[in-house]
């Protein structure tokens, strides 16, 4: 190159080219200088090479893959705001929990629905509700729904099925169905997640054929079947829903 | 038809002069050079790390540290550039398990998992205080553009996501250095006011006092 310089350097001060020539080598110059611009292009793709990795490192995997089983975990907590909880005294709880999947409902009684039915009744029973047997009359219905798989597009009343029957005794049979006020909210994607819910027995509408949801709890994330997880689940779920208080 | 032999005449007086000046461009410490005289280019990539403010630090208020980029420039004779440059920001910040409470009423306990990706890709337009040739090259820049933004919230596993280009403008002001007066290569450092117009849930624009250092190469 530098040969090359000192080559049109001599002629030029010479006056021994025309300019035509001298136009001529400059395209050779041009191309010199596409040289050094081919530098550029390598410093170019490095640094998009660099960043397009970055991005990729930080895209490629979700930025929750490192969570635990504990921390993946979410609790939800709603409920009606114009219940006061201490005018309630009993509860009823069936002894398998609520299948909820798009190929329909069902009940199950696994170790884990056990385990589940059994830490969500010493909840209570710890914030003063008393259970009774099955079939009998009682002031709260609590029901625990375990929902599959692809069930999505869970809308106002997603679990009227179960409710036929599920406490067991005369008066909440076919006819009711559960009201959501409009403040709860149904996460609608694609999981399998524990629904626990809490209706009122013992203000029935029996105009509307309606049970209103008072309290519900969704709880999802990894490791929510796990049976040895249960208790801390649930006791995260009662220790955010305070509200939840029996008169002593 | 005399006239448009004059502006021949001319045009070629003006060809021929620019072609003796190119030939003649070798560069040097104390003469000529030919960044004296003719547009050149520089790259520089960038390294930074941001010290965030606003609501920004309301959402995340750990400094990003990933941060890198690439500008591209054309300087001019005198004391002007101007070029492009692209960036890409990632911060990520986790909170302990907390009972938060959402619009609906609800109440989530959750760990939560924030994270803001910023890539503004910028025109950029800068201003020295010395000349092409100086070894040491204070300057002011401008930067306007769009910019890449992805905004997340976890909790647990559940995500509220929203992304979107919004515009972002970055004034900034810094030395560039040559490492010798014959040589190509250099640094830059730099302190650069970030603001992206995003808005959505806690972020209220973006915004970020980036310090940035980069290593840059000049050619002609």
């Amino acid at each position: 190159m530098k040969k090359f310089k000192t080559l049109i350097s001599y002629l030029k001060k010479n006056q021994c080219i025309p300019k035509l020539l001298t136009r001529h080598l400059l395209i050779k110059q041009l191309l010199i200088n596409m040289k050094l611009g081919n530098l550029f292009k390598r410093l170019l793709a490095v640094g998009l090479s660099l960043g397009m990795g970055w991005g990729m490192m930080a895209c490629g995997g979700s930025p929750v893959d490192d969570l635990s089983d504990a921390e993946s975990q979410v609790f939800i907590t709603n409920y009606d705001r114009s219940v006061n909880f201490a005018n309630y005294r009993t509860f009823s709880l069936p002894d398998s929990v609520v299948i909820v999947s798009n190929s329909g409902d069902q009940t199950s009684q696994t170790l884990l629905d056990q385990a589940v039915l059994a830490g969500l009744a010493q909840q209570l029973t710890n914030r003063g509700y008393q259970r009774v047997e099955q079939g009998s009359s009682a002031d709260l219905g609590v029901a625990a729904i375990r929902v599959n798989n692809s069930y999505v597009g869970v809308t106002s009343s997603p679990y009227s099925s179960y409710y036929s029957n599920y406490w067991g005794y005369g008066g909440y049979g076919y006819s009711y169905y559960p009201y959501y006020p409009s403040y709860y909210n149904f996460y609608q994607v694609s999981d399998n997640y524990w629904n626990l819910q809490m209706v009122d027995l013992k203000n029935r509408n029996a105009n509307n054929q309606q049970l209103n949801v008072i309290w519900q709890a969704e709880i999802r994330g990894n490791g929510i079947f796990d049976t040895a997880s249960t208790n801390d689940i649930l006791t995260n779920v009662f220790s955010q829903s305070p509200y939840l208080q029996a008169n002593k | 038809m005399k006239g448009w032999k004059i502006a021949g005449m001319m045009a070629a007086l003006i060809w021929a002069q620019t072609a003796t000046a190119q030939d003649d461009s070798t560069p040097s410490a104390g003469g000529y050079s030919p960044y004296k005289q003719y547009v050149t280019g520089s790259a520089t990539l960038y390294y930074g790390v941001g010290l965030p403010f606003g609501s920004q630090k309301d959402f995340i208020d750990k400094s990003p540290t990933s941060n890198v980029g690439i500008a591209v420039e054309a300087m001019f004779p005198g004391h002007f550039s101007v070029g492009g440059r692209f960036m890409y920001e990632h911060v990520k910040q986790r909170l302990p398990r907390q009972v938060y409470s959402i619009g609906d009423g609800s109440d989530v306990s959750a760990v939560q998992t924030r994270t803001l990706t910023v890539a503004p890709l910028l025109a950029i337009g800068s201003a020295y205080l010395t000349d092409v040739t100086a070894t040491v090259r204070p300057y002011v820049q401008l930067g306007v553009g769009g910019a890449f933004v992805s905004y997340a919230k976890y909790y647990g596993l559940l995500v509220d996501q929203k992304q979107g280009i919004r515009a972002a403008v970055a004034p900034a002001v810094g030395v560039k250095f040559r490492f010798g007066a014959q040589s190509n290569i250099g640094a830059d450092i730099q302190a650069q006011y970030q603001h992206v117009f995003f808005k959505y849930d806690q972020l209220d624009n973006s915004q970020n006092l980036m310090i940035n250092v980069g290593v840059s190469y000049r050619w002609w």
